[in-house]
């Protein structure tokens, strides 16, 4: 394992047990993270994003499990860990600003409480210390340290974000998952939040996972991205790369969907047809051949294992041949349709 | 005569009470409001999609509730093709008009019955507006209102039931339902902020094509103003209950004016990396304060980089620095 790495994921395979079946969402998905690096990943509802942050904090739900595949977190398997050497790691190692947690603040204790509980709960620290780590955390993301004493509902939404950040980051971990940290802000409040994070990431090196459905916000956090449809990751690469060349035609896809204020009304937006498909009896063959413009009999038949084209690894039988088609010239079809 | 003006909209305004406790009352506490929509003027033409934008809590969606009456306006006047005054006209005379004016919200999880098929939901307003209509005859309009919304093949969506819909199709059942009775004005809240982006323009286009096909005028509002953008003709920036600009929907997005439109488009994320590094960022200091505790002079003053003296003492009128561009800031006042 290369030292510059903090997390290494093989073939990771997370599935749900449902009374309709079994639920496949995450399937075979190998990505690494590099210290300092920040991996947006990217996908729409339902495409098991969510579940694989969750699956990397071993914090999935009680009908979810691991059915194979390996999380080297510092060259440490975490996948076969046990529960109480997994609390000495989660929070420390690895921590998570999960989605909507400025709402999951606990609203009878002063949000100071809440974070130096943190530190108390994993570091031999009194009481007085970990309040003067707390204070400092606070001037960190950017919080009058006075505030400590504050009740939650005496917090904007943005401020409360910041409190939940400040205990991800309590125990300097070595790599943070932030899973949809802005989508309940304004933009205004999103633009503060991105800002904070990138200073985060510049002044300790912090190693991050973006997950996110936004694109837009990808393209201005993210060192690499992962794009994520029907749990697998369908194409993962350099941001620049991805979005000036993407390569899968679900990439080239979202990226011609997404509208922009400059210039908005001389590019047509694509809308791609049908919808992701059912992850309880997915389709045989690649996930995306069902809404694919290129799809051809061998899609419908077999998963596409990841090649690398360009620099990007993309699970796909055309990469090769769809390379060097822009996202508008693929989706053309779809605008005559 | 109108225009070409459908709605006219001069001084609206609308604040609701604030709950008082007994006690409140017995210490003889001021009675505080929420200034949801405090003096706002615009106007939509035929044919023209407006676009509404702000923040939360800027008072978007009451303006949206207000232009069809789903809310009684305090003040103000929404007048209708030159003629008639909405706002005041009694809720028996709205009767004609209740055809006329639809809305389509955001949810559309929430905005569907589940226990009702897709012919029973499109049945439904029909059988209310046009209760005229004979069995064949409505059966005749509802196909092809799915036909207008893409739900093919008609004839099997037409029994299938919202949760054997996606997100995509739901939102076009409800846009089939706010068309089927022929509106002339429908106010679109947010209708693709609950949808995934892969499918959002097929909704933006078909919003498109209720315009050209049905010569519907839309009230578009949103806080996305890339999607802003792409769909209206004109657009209207709200902060705190006040429009601050308005104006061609290319201007004022490309090149705003007001402290407060730029330090909104500045903070939109922008889906291309190398402009992203390449732009710097406005970022703005605090959060929108209540409505409650409106701020004296320019409301937007606390958070203005911008702000000198007489911005903290005399509220800024919305004045036109360009034809058909106004901007509600002393820095152009002169």
């Amino acid at each position: 394992m290369n030292a510059n790495e903090v997390l290494r994921v093989e073939n990771l395979v997370v599935r749900y047990v449902t009374r309709l079946g079994e639920v496949r969402a995450v399937n075979n998905v190998s990505f690494s993270l590099k210290r300092g690096e920040t991996l947006g990943l990217v996908g729409e509802s339902g495409c098991g994003k969510s579940t694989l942050g969750l699956s990397l904090m071993r914090l999935l739900p009680k009908n979810g499990y691991i059915a194979n595949g390996k999380i080297y977190l510092e060259g440490e398997d975490i996948v076969n860990m046990d529960e109480a050497l997994l609390r000495a790691i989660r929070w420390k190692k690895i921590s998570m600003i999960f989605q909507g947690a400025m709402n999951a603040l606990n609203p009878v204790f002063p949000v100071g409480d809440q974070v130096a509980e943190v530190l108390m709960l994993h570091e031999r620290v009194t009481r007085e210390e970990a309040y003067e780590i707390v204070r400092e955390l606070f001037l960190q993301v950017g919080l009058d340290p006075s505030r400590i004493k504050d009740y939650p509902h005496q917090l904007s939404g943005g401020m409360k974000q910041r409190v939940v950040i400040a205990m991800a980051l309590a125990l300097n971990p070595s790599v943070v998952i932030a899973d949809e940290p802005t989508t309940a802000l304004d933009v205004t409040i999103q633009a503060q939040i991105l800002d904070l994070l990138s200073k985060l990431k510049r002044r300790y090196g912090l190693s991050m996972i973006y997950i996110t459905h936004d694109l837009a916000v990808i393209a201005e956090i993210a060192d690499r991205v992962a794009v994520m449809y029907a749990g697998y990751l369908v194409e993962v690469g350099d941001v620049f790369g991805v979005f000036k060349k993407p390569v899968h035609p679900y990439t080239k896809g979202l990226i011609a969907s997404v509208p922009t204020i400059k210039r908005a009304k001389e590019r047509r937006l694509i809308s791609l047809p049908g919808a992701p498909p059912n992850l309880i009896f997915p389709p045989p063959g690649c996930p995306f051949a069902p809404r694919c413009p290129f799809a051809k009999d061998v899609c419908k038949e077999s998963v596409p294992e990841p090649t690398e084209i360009d620099g990007h690894l993309v699970r796909c039988h055309f990469a090769d041949e769809l390379k060097d088609i822009s996202p508008l010239e693929a989706w053309k079809v779809i605008m005559e349709g | 005569m109108s225009n070409g003006v459908l709605l006219s909209v001069r001084n609206l305004r609308k604040w609701f009470p604030v709950r008082r406790t007994f006690w409140d009352v017995l210490t003889r506490k001021p009675k505080l409001w929420v200034r949801a929509v405090d003096g706002i003027s615009f106007e939509i033409k035929e044919k023209e999609i407006f676009g509404l934008a702000g923040e939360s809590g800027s008072g978007k969606t009451t303006t949206g509730k207000l232009l069809i009456r789903l809310l009684d306006p305090d003040e103000g006047e929404i007048i209708w093709r030159g003629k008639v005054d909405l706002a005041t006209l009694p809720h028996k005379e709205l009767r004609p008009f209740r055809k006329k004016l639809q809305i389509i919200y955001q949810d559309p999880y929430g905005a569907l019955n589940p226990r009702m098929s897709v012919r029973e939901l499109l049945e439904e307003p029909l059988k209310f507006l046009e209760p005229d209509l004979s069995p064949e005859e409505r059966d005749e309009r509802i196909i092809k209102a799915l036909e207008l919304v893409k739900l093919t093949p008609v004839e099997e969506m037409i029994d299938k039931y919202p949760h054997q819909l996606s997100g995509g199709q739901r939102q076009r059942v409800v846009i089939a339902r706010a068309v089927i009775a022929n509106p002339e004005f429908i106010v679109a809240d947010e209708p693709v902020s609950m949808l995934d982006v892969s499918i959002r323009a097929g909704i933006l286009h078909l919003l498109l094509e209720m315009r050209e096909k049905l010569g519907i005028s839309f009230l578009y509002i949103t806080h996305d103003l890339a999607t802003a953008a792409y769909l209206t003709d004109r657009i209207a920036i709200m902060y705190l209950g006040k429009i601050v600009e308005k104006g061609k929907s290319e201007s004022v997005l490309e090149d705003p004016m007001h402290p407060y439109s730029q330090a909104l488009i500045s903070a939109i994320p922008i889906p291309d990396p190398e402009e992203a590094r390449r732009k710097r960022r406005m970022v703005l200091k605090g959060e929108i304060p209540s409505p409650i505790m409106i701020p004296k002079g320019c409301r937007f003053w606390p958070r203005c980089p911008k702000a000198f003296d007489k911005c903290r003492k005399e509220v800024p009128k919305l004045v036109e620095v360009e034809p058909g561009r106004f901007v509600a800031c002393h820095l152009y006042s002169g």
